[in-house]
């Protein structure tokens, strides 16, 4: 038994008062009488006749004082734990998320260890609890999910303890975000799956860290939260980005604070394992603070660390991959655009060899990363990325309709690489010849007559096209001109796709590339070997559950990326004692197997029954 | 004084006379025998001839048209001694909302009144410490004839005071050496003392007719049950500390009762008029009560 509220044991002291009265005598109320004569005959015959007499009135104050007591007990709100009944249907959730790796539940171990051996409890509790009659004759059915970035069923529905445990013995730390609502609802539909009006009870071992819960109420499937851990005091890097400036790379990292004190801590950069820098962080309680670093360093893994030791270990590092800095060789097939030459002119890396149009059916774009059509449609697509500008003729499924005049831009894709940081709302265009709908187009800028910028998948990478003559718009005068341009050739770089930044996160899927390759192989930081098939000339892994470097082996050649946490979430690694499941509070149980109930409403009944005891003695002989 | 008999009181009292008269006189005076039956004027009855009687009373009338010698009775005119003896102990002086002690005044007053308006001779005796004794109880006044004296038996019966420990018994005593004739005496007491019959007793065997009003408090007929208390004696001060459950209450009423038919029974055997009555209980009622009670017994 434990007390959920200790405070409420001070009502004991008003026992004290009752027992000093008792000691002092009850006080009196005097009653005059004309004589004591017939009294006197009275009590003495009580007297003979109640030996007890005495003992009684100790029997009075005993009782009061055993009313008090259980009052008292009452109010400290103590719980019980009780054995589970069988005929239940138990799901055990267990969260496997990167909070769930700090390393402060009692023993040393983290919370997954932890919550790991009070789901075998709640198992080896089932257990205890069928053996009277027999195995899994009390009709106790459990299942095990796990609960990281995406829920799974680790063991489903059984009553052999022997899988079970095994199950159990399998869920290990993985680096990720948590869901935990994905896994409670799991659970209910596992619970529902089982028929109608089956009466289902999950355990969530969890440290709270989920931003909400699925509704409960209602669903017969009740709801009991064992809490894990005690410390918050953890920092985590929680962002990492990378970016160039005037040719030097350039490193931004956040750092959230968790605890409720300010923490300085030394955030050091090593790259290729040879220390780079550092930096001295002061991160203020609850907030965040930042570091950039610059340099001029060799592509390969730049890995940050935090200095120190806090419960959660994987937060402390995060890594990026620098890529080799490579130029780009544009073909630009022209009779001479000036813009469209400066535009590129201004982008970095990018080297323009422009051809004239006369002999575009023989160009061979082979030794060029992105070729530029202006005004004039090859014979035969190149096989790398293009880009068509106002095209006179049909380019592949983008095909042109007659020129409109002074088309409004209705919308761009932001999203799209192509575009990113474009702002085409103050660009005019007097005539535009937008392309005609179609199911293999995306429509990238749209006007009020149609599409006037297209993309086209054509295997690994894209094509695009530009439906309308540069010089028939403002649009070279404003700043989203060249910008474009450098967008199309960072795009050309990357071969249409890899990895933003070089940066990944655990928990969420990445894309390969494997030009050509039928299947890569995946090395994770444990040493577990991965094959994927690739397909379209990328390979998708999803498996990045562990923070580290990741060797990528594909057609002779190894390359790595790496993954890190970068979740302000899962860094703030403090205990949620209650969770709002649906709007109604769910409050964290002592943990283990067992059945926790709150008995101080049969404490208060015990001490009104005491009382009426009380009474019954005072008023009546027995 | 005014208090205790206050005008609302002597207005009742004139009502209460004028009903009960004739029925106190037929008790008190009518049927008595005495030795010197027949001077008065007032026929009363007729009684057959016996050797000895006077010749004189035999109604002649009657012997001619019955043949038979009767006597013509009529009723005596000698006053009768009636003594109002209240219990003036301590112990009378509880009650709520009346005491017992104001009680048995006023009851013993209507009565007084009643005898002062037959002729009688009252006086008022009272059982308790004179000034000689530290008390306030004043030595017995003169004895009273006369309606007309009935104010000075209220004063007689209003300069009383319930005070001090006295016994019944010595109380009796001092009252025997100090009355020579013989009479009626009224005594109002509680009867909480060790031997309440023994008095009575010797007031009987003094020659005296008692006829005993056994006045009690409601609270002591029936004592509210519950709670501790810590009873104090009205006259000894002594304290008793008690548990006022319903087993103590049940005793009270047994030995109350063991009490009571006592005293009935002693007053049954030596036909002596009892009363019994609670102070919470309208004095007129007592009286009327009382009267019948009287009456219908001889």
């Amino acid at each position: 038994m434990s007390l959920l509220n200790l405070a409420g044991l001070a009502l004991a002291a008003v026992a004290l008062p009752i027992i000093l009265l008792y000691l002092l005598k009850m006080r009196r109320t005097d009653r005059r009488v004309s004589s004591l004569l017939l009294w006197r005959e009275v009590i003495a015959d009580l007297q003979a006749n109640t030996p007890f007499q005495r003992l009684r009135r100790n029997l009075l104050m005993l009782l009061q004082v055993l009313a008090v007591l259980l009052l008292a007990l009452a109010l400290a709100r103590p719980i019980v734990r009780l054995r589970e009944t069988g005929g239940r249907h138990l799901v055990l959730v267990v969260d496997t998320s990167a909070s769930m790796s700090a390393r402060d539940a009692p023993d040393g171990r983290s919370r997954l260890e932890a919550a790991r051996a009070d789901a075998l409890e709640v198992v080896e509790d089932m257990g205890r609890s069928t053996s009277w009659w027999g195995r899994g004759a009390s009709g106790d059915a459990c299942m095990v999910v796990e609960a990281a970035a995406e829920a799974r069923t680790v063991q489903g529905f059984t009553s052999d303890l022997h899988a079970l445990r095994s199950a159990l013995s399998t869920l290990g730390e993985r680096h990720v975000p948590t869901n935990l609502e994905d896994a409670l609802l799991l659970a209910m539909a596992a619970v529902r799956g089982r028929g109608e009006g089956v009466e289902g009870l999950v355990h969530l071992f969890s440290d709270g860290a989920s931003p909400r819960l699925p509704e409960l109420s209602g669903t017969g499937v009740g709801l009991r939260y064992h809490a894990y851990g005690s410390r918050a005091d953890n920092l985590g890097i929680v962002a990492l980005k990378s970016g160039e400036e005037r040719g030097r790379t350039q490193v931004l990292v956040t750092v959230a604070n968790a605890g409720d004190r300010e923490a300085r801590r030394f955030l050091n950069l090593h790259g290729g394992g040879v220390f780079l820098d550092a930096r001295e962080l002061s991160v203020p309680p609850g907030g965040r603070a930042s570091a950039v670093f610059e340099g001029d360093w060799e592509a390969g893994v730049l890995e940050l660390s935090l200095d120190g030791e806090d419960p959660l270990a994987c937060d402390d590092v995060a890594r990026l991959v620098l890529r080799a800095g490579r130029e780009v060789r544009v073909l630009l097939v022209s009779p001479g655009n000036p813009v469209v030459e400066r535009a590129l002119a201004a982008t970095p890396d990018a080297l323009v060899e422009r051809v004239d149009p006369a002999g575009v059916d023989a160009l061979d774009p082979a030794g060029h990363d992105l070729v530029i059509y202006d005004a004039v449609v090859p014979a035969r697509e190149p096989d790398r990325p293009a880009l068509y500008l106002d095209p006179p003729a049909a380019v592949g499924p983008a095909e042109p309709r007659p020129a409109v005049r002074s088309p409004a831009i209705l919308d761009w894709a932001r999203d799209h690489p192509l575009l990113r940081f474009v702002d085409l709302g103050d660009v005019h265009l007097a005539a535009a010849r937008p392309f005609v709908a179609g199911p293999r187009l995306r429509p990238l800028v749209t006007t009020d007559a149609g599409a006037v910028l297209v993309a086209m998948g054509r295997g690994d990478h894209e094509h695009w096209a530009l439906g309308l003559d540069v010089y028939g718009s403002d649009w070279p005068l404003r700043a989203s001109f060249p910008i474009f341009f450098k967008n199309l050739v960072a795009l050309a770089r990357r071969g249409g796709g890899d990895l933003p930044d070089g940066v990944a996160r655990t928990g969420r899927p990445v894309a390969l590339p494997a030009e050509g390759l039928a299947e890569v192989e995946v090395v994770s930081p444990d040493g577990t070997r991965y094959r994927l098939e690739a397909r379209d000339g990328q390979a998708y892994f999803g498996a990045t559950d562990l923070v580290g470097v990741y060797r990528v082996i594909g057609g002779g050649r190894t390359w790595s990326f790496a993954a890190s946490l970068l979740d302000a979430q899962e860094s703030d690694i403090r205990t949620r004692g209650v969770l709002e499941a649906g709007g109604r509070r769910v409050e964290a149980v002592a943990s283990g197997g067992g059945v926790n109930r709150e008995v101080w409403g049969w404490l208060v009944g015990a001490a009104l029954a005491v009382l009426a005891v009380e009474w019954v003695a005072f008023h009546r002989r027995w | 004084m005014r208090e205790l008999f206050d005008a609302g009181f002597l207005r009742r009292l004139e009502q209460l006379a004028l009903v009960s008269r004739r029925i106190f006189q037929g008790r008190l005076q009518g049927e008595r025998r005495s030795p010197r039956r027949g001077t008065g004027v007032e026929f009363a009855d007729f009684r057959p001839y016996t050797q000895g009687d006077d010749f004189r009373r035999i109604d002649w009338n009657a012997y001619a048209r019955l043949d038979d010698l009767y006597l013509r009775l009529f009723l005596e005119e000698e006053e009768l001694a009636v003594y109002l003896l209240v219990d003036a102990s301590a112990s009378m002086d509880v009650g709520e909302p009346v005491r017992k002690f104001d009680h048995a005044r006023r009851v013993l007053a209507a009565l007084g009144y009643v005898a002062l308006a037959g002729l009688e001779r009252v006086q008022v005796a009272a059982v308790g410490r004179g000034p000689e004794g530290g008390g306030r109880v004043p030595p017995p006044p003169l004895p009273l004839r006369n309606r007309h004296r009935f104010a000075t038996l209220l004063e007689h019966l209003g300069a009383l005071r319930a005070d001090g420990a006295v016994d019944l018994a010595p109380g009796v005593d001092a009252f025997l050496g100090r009355s020579r004739r013989r009479g009626l005496v009224l005594v109002a007491s509680d009867l909480l003392t060790p031997d309440p019959l023994a008095p009575l007793g010797r007031l009987r065997a003094a020659g005296h007719e008692p006829f005993v009003l056994h006045v009690l408090a409601p609270e002591e007929v029936d004592p509210a049950p519950g709670g501790e208390h810590r009873l104090v004696d009205a006259e000894t001060g002594l304290a008793l500390d008690i548990s006022m459950n319903a087993q103590a209450v049940r005793g009270y009423r047994r030995r109350l009762e063991a009490l009571s038919s006592a005293v009935s029974g002693w007053c049954r055997r030596h036909g002596v008029g009892l009363l019994r009555t609670v102070s919470s209980e309208p004095f007129e009622e007592t009286v009327l009560r009382s009267l019948r009670l009287a009456g219908a017994l001889r």
